[in-house]
């Protein structure tokens, strides 16, 4: 595998570079890609959201850097992405910027290809997708368009790789300075006085045509581009002034609006330009592919089902077969665990040396992440292959109206399902995936959101519980959490749009439906390693940090002086008792120090340890084989079963020994989690969560399942342990200790409280990450769990206060919630036009609390 | 809709019928959004469809292969004029 070295560069530091610039769905992607070939980076843009993705360009012996810029479709300041690519463009001027068009709507592309001109800035048109053309039955005279604007023009088709070649002479032949461009610019009647006056009052660096306009049309952002160019503050309002007086009258001369004069402008040469240069030849129009499909995909009543088929294949390849496959990687994860566990200082018989526990903590918690990469690469590489087809756009356009309804967007679906609607997804590529959101509200809505949905990681909790409390309404409970779930999480995206997120910046919907086309297996792939990769770094640098606080919370500060002493003579009296058992053994000689001892009993333990990941018995022979080979000494006691009677004797004695040093090992887990700092808390936060009838050994696996949801069920092993040496599973340990009455509606508190419980630790960097907003983060981790909390409560108290059994305060609610979503759903829809229509143009993109 | 009343906005308009744009009486970034996209005065449009659930708007552009999707919000700040209604230029 590449590696991808993020860089935190700000678009300043590359100077110089290749730009490629195109409106969202114009193929500049793929031509990126084609152009770099396997080295890119990918990373953010300062401050936003926006991907950054750059790459090195070989052009013969020229070494350049490309950009791939997001997708926009003009220059104006009202999208986080339009801002990003014009302050590169204006700040940091690339030596030569690419313009990908599509060439099937050529007329709308040319637009921002004016403004590019206008900006002084050296540009190539790639006419990409010249093939979608000529399958319309058109032609497209791509020397006519290079005459008529003054710049060279190239055909390509970025996915079959063809015009690279000539694009890169043309590249090459502009570096050089062998042809000169003399771009033809449209012109603006009227208004070219007053662009040829404000001009002149602009500094060097942005004395250009672009400039001038941006600011007779009242740019939003013109004062700090003004003055980040270095024109004092006198100057620059002198200007300002200027621009707005001449904008008046220009206005009040035509009546119209200079912006709007503008465009039509443009429009209008655009139009010129494509009526010389395109043929439409004269049959009448054909029906294309695209919407002969859409006929069908996006009709009425057939739409739903397609959609439905989508999702289900979706969560049955991704996560039902991903996690199928995790049963081939995790014993590959296993096996590395084995080997550190070898490697690592040996175990001692009470106590273990810091390194091996530290190491094999972190080892577990990395491990427990690893597990999911061949879910996240299969989801990654279907949802590339959604946004590459273009039906991702009909998804949106679809279920657009529900969603909107509560405050999330058409396209937060697909976040919504990666975080697991029904049950089992993650929410990290869920929050991850929102990137596509062009509504900043909404976008963070969905954000905030995602985590509620039921996580992979949250099913082993669910299943214990059920497997105690509801073994006879298991289809029923499952049924309450799935739905449970989405409804809270329709609430609260709701309440939240209503109240902490009105403020925000919102986007229109006018969303283009692109065509479709078939993804290349390079691209999808491509595309979902990148993600991958990024998930694994990401996430997994943090994981490793937090994995050491949580294991320094929970031992410290570790076993007093009294209790210390009194588990080393629990200690002693277990091997007092093994030594008389063997005391007449012809083999006893081999078990005298305690070096041997273990020797043996750590044999014994990588030998379950290995045991338990063979499936077959030929497989169980080979190891036997291997171990015998490694340790002919003391295996023939570990292996059980074989050997003569002294040595089934030794077999039994050691086995017996094992299990009190395994018995006495957890309870001292227990009490050193009882004294510990997680422990404190635990027990601090028991007056609060008594509402809701969690104790403290609860809440300390709630904190500590913060890491990763999977050690909720672990913790919970290790303090509900047994008081006897008796197997008894943790179902029945967890049943017994907290009743069966009361237990079952603390079962379901717990149920509704993990169901809503914050986002765990990688979730939670993700969405640090995907806000950038460290505020929001902490908000993403505090509001379920007060939320959770509440619920719980409620759900515990309300039960005991009626006497209501666990499944009728289920019951009761959910139709509760039900009753809630309907009223919000259906509550008749006052008209939020004019606060649309006031929506602050270049506001913050950042909205922290 | 008939042409005694041509002028209407476009979440009025009915799946199939095609009109011009007349007019936006949005500003700001919906403005500057519906502009980008291709829809401005003097354009011809045609209703493609609606969204399963009634909204959003699928709309056609210069009844070529640009297809763009809107929600009726979004369209009522696009005043049209049904093409029927229009004299014939």
């Amino acid at each position: 595998m590449h590696t991808i070295p993020l860089t935190t560069a700000r678009p300043g530091d590359i100077r110089g570079g290749i730009a490629l610039i195109g409106q969202p769905n114009c193929g500049k992607s793929t031509l990126f890609n084609a152009l770099t070939g396997l080295r890119q980076h990918v990373a953010n843009y300062p401050g936003v959201t926006v991907e950054k993705k750059q790459g090195p360009m070989h052009l013969g012996d020229r070494r350049l850097n490309l950009v791939d810029l997001p997708g926009t479709y003009s220059l104006t300041a009202f999208s986080p992405e339009e801002r990003v690519v014009r302050s590169f463009l204006l700040d940091s001027p690339p030596t030569l910027g690419i313009h990908v068009l599509d060439a099937a709507q050529l007329q709308r592309g040319l637009s921002l290809t004016f403004q590019l001109l206008e900006m002084g800035l050296p540009v190539i048109c790639a006419l990409n997708m010249s093939d979608v053309v000529r399958r319309q039955g058109h032609t497209l005279d791509p020397e006519r368009l290079a005459e008529l604007l003054g710049v060279p023009v190239v055909e390509t088709v970025g996915r079959r790789g063809q015009g690279l070649d000539q694009l890169k002479r043309e590249i090459s032949g502009l570096l050089d300075g062998g042809r000169r461009v003399a771009a033809r610019l449209p012109r603006y009647g009227a208004l070219e006085p007053h662009i040829q006056a404000i001009m002149e009052m602009l500094p060097d660096s942005l004395k250009n045509r672009w400039m001038a306009l941006r600011l007779l049309e009242n740019d939003p952002e013109g004062k700090p581009l003004l003055l980040r160019h270095g024109l004092a503050p006198e100057p620059m309002e002198a200007l300002l002034a200027e621009a707005r007086s001449r904008r008046d009258r220009f206005q009040k001369d035509h009546d119209q609006d200079l912006a709007d004069y503008v465009i039509t402008m443009r429009d209008r040469h655009a139009h010129d330009l494509t009526s010389q240069c395109l043929n439409t030849g004269t049959g009448g129009q054909r029906v294309s592919w695209t919407e002969r499909a859409d006929r069908i995909l996006l009709n009425r009543w057939l739409a739903p089902v397609f959609l439905l088929a989508t999702i289900y294949v979706i969560y049955h390849t991704a996560i039902v077969q991903g996690y199928e496959l995790t049963h081939y990687t995790w014993p590959l994860l296993a096996g590395i665990r084995n080997l550190a566990a070898d490697w690592l200082p040996a175990a001692g018989f009470l106590h273990d040396p810091l390194s091996r526990s530290l190491g094999l903590w972190l080892l577990d918690s990395v491990n427990t992440l690893l597990n999911y990469v061949p879910i996240f690469l299969i989801l990654f590489a279907l949802i590339a292959m959604l946004e590459d087809s273009g039906y991702m756009a009909r998804i949106a356009f679809i279920l657009d109206r529900v969603l909107h309804r509560f405050g999330l967007h058409g396209q937060s679906t697909l976040p919504l399902i990666l975080g697991g609607v029904f049950a089992g997804g993650c929410a990290v590529p869920g929050v991850m995936a929102t990137r596509a959101i062009p509504d900043p509200r909404a976008r963070l809505a969905t954000i905030l959101t995602v985590p509620y949905m039921n996580c992979l990681a949250k099913i082993p909790l669910y299943t214990l519980l059920i497997g105690i409390f509801f073994v006879d309404h298991k289809g029923l409970i499952m049924f309450f959490i799935a739905t449970i779930t989405i409804m809270v999480a329709l609430l609260v995206a709701w309440l939240l749009t209503r109240t902490l997120l009105r403020p925000m910046e919102t986007v229109p919907f006018v969303m283009e439906m692109p065509r479709y086309h078939l993804p290349t297996v390079r691209g999808v792939m491509r595309r979902a390693l990148d993600r991958t990769w990024l998930y694994i770094k990401k996430v997994g640098t943090i994981v490793l940090a937090v994995a050491v606080v949580i294991f320094v919370l929970l031992n410290l500060p570790g076993l007093s002086t009294e209790e210390q002493a009194q588990f080393e003579q629990r200690a002693q009296t277990a091997l007092n008792q093994f030594h008389d058992q063997i005391r007449d053994n012809p083999h006893g000689h081999l078990f005298q120090t305690p070096e041997q001892l273990m020797q043996a009993l750590n044999l014994s333990n990588a030998y379950r340890a290995r045991r338990m990941n063979m499936g077959t018995p030929e497989a169980v022979q080979s190891l036997d084989g291997r171990f015998e080979q490694a340790d002919p000494v003391y295996f023939p006691f570990v292996r059980p079963g074989g050997g003569d009677r002294d040595v089934r004797a030794i077999n039994r004695a050691l086995r017996t020994l094992d299990q009190e040093r395994r018995l006495l090992r957890m309870e001292m887990q227990e009490t050193r989690i009882h004294n510990s700092l997680l422990g404190r808390a635990g027990r601090a936060l028991e007056p609060l969560t008594q509402a809701a009838g969690f104790d403290w050994k609860i809440n300390v696996a709630l904190l500590s399942s913060f890491a990763a949801r999977e050690s909720a069920v672990a913790t919970l092993g290790v303090l509900f342990q047994q008081e006897e040496g008796a197997s008894q599973p943790l179902e029945e340990r967890m049943g017994t200790a907290m009743g069966s009455t009361d237990g079952a509606l603390v079962a379901l508190a717990l149920i509704v409280f993990f169901a809503i419980y914050p986002p765990c630790l990688a979730t939670a960097i993700m969405v640090r990450v995907q806000t950038d907003s460290t505020g929001w983060m902490l908000f993403s981790i505090v509001f379920p769990a007060a939320l959770g909390l509440l619920m719980a409560s409620a759900v515990h108290s309300l039960g005991q206060a009626f006497m209501l059994d666990a499944i009728h305060m289920m019951i009761g609610f959910w139709v509760l919630i039900l009753a809630l979503l309907l009223m919000v759903g259906l509550w008749p829809r006052r008209m939020v036009r004019s606060g649309l229509a006031t929506a602050s143009p270049g506001g913050h993109t950042d909205g922290s609390p | 809709m008939s042409c005694a009343e041509p002028d209407q906005t476009l979440d009025q308009v009915q799946p199939g019928q095609s009109c011009r744009i007349l007019r936006l009486t949005a500003s700001g970034s919906i403005r500057q959004r519906l502009l980008d996209m291709g829809l401005l005065p003097g354009r011809r449009i045609q209703l493609v469809r609606l969204a399963p659930l009634g909204d959003p708007l699928e709309v056609r552009l210069d009844a070529g292969n640009s297809f763009v999707a809107i929600r009726r919000q979004e369209a009522f700040h696009i005043t049209v004029t049904l093409e029927a209604c229009t004299p014939s230029r």
